[in-house]
């Protein structure tokens, strides 16, 4: 199997955001947000680091 | 002592006890510590993210480290694979051919490293929930 770097991150992002958000929350609203968060985090830090190191490769 | 004072020491060893089994037991396989205690949904996602990481790590062709390792980091990607408890028996048995060649498979290294550290941290919160430290 090969995913590209980009689907490579969102599977991480999901998988391991939805499991912080069931052991670190209680109530399933807390959770579904604490989710999100954590995944928009996971792939926006991703995506920054990324462009941060295009200049490195260019 | 009165038996109204032995009681909550007995109590206590018993908690102790199946809180160990619990850990241990989520550490073996992914979630199962979490469905002795009755946490069905949460042993649900536990085993689900554990095997979903740990199978895609395998599918990409990533490393699985043994105890033989010949530098400091391959030993703590080791003990990190050996978090997985059952799935790192299987990946080794299923004996598959790593390729860290390409990016791939170094992903699939990361991957299946990260399902065993989740899995201990998993395990560890089954140990804590038995012994009421946690809801």
């Amino acid at each position: 199997m090969v995913l590209t770097h980009f689907q490579a991150i969102i599977f991480f992002a999901a998988v391991v955001s939805t499991a912080f958000a069931f052991h670190s929350r209680q109530l399933p609203r807390e959770r579904a947000f604490y989710a999100v968060k954590s995944f928009v985090l996971f792939v926006g830090c991703a995506v920054l680091i990324g462009w941060l190191m295009y200049p490195i490769s260019h | 002592m009165t038996p109204r004072k032995e009681a909550p020491v007995a109590s206590a060893t018993t908690n102790t006890t199946f809180a160990t089994v619990a850990g241990l037991a989520g550490w073996a396989v992914p979630g199962l510590g979490h469905l002795l205690l009755k946490r069905w949904v949460r042993a649900l996602v536990y085993f689900t993210s554990v095997c979903a990481l740990a199978a895609i790590g395998l599918a990409m062709r990533g490393n699985i480290f043994t105890a033989s390792a010949a530098d400091p980091f391959d030993f703590l990607g080791f003990l990190a694979n050996l978090g997985t408890g059952s799935l790192y028996l299987i990946a080794r048995a299923l004996d598959g051919t790593p390729d860290v060649s390409r990016a791939a498979g170094d992903y699939g290294t990361r991957f299946f490293a990260t399902a065993g550290v989740l899995n201990v941290l998993f395990a560890i919160e089954a140990y804590e929930i038995g012994c009421g430290r946690k809801r």
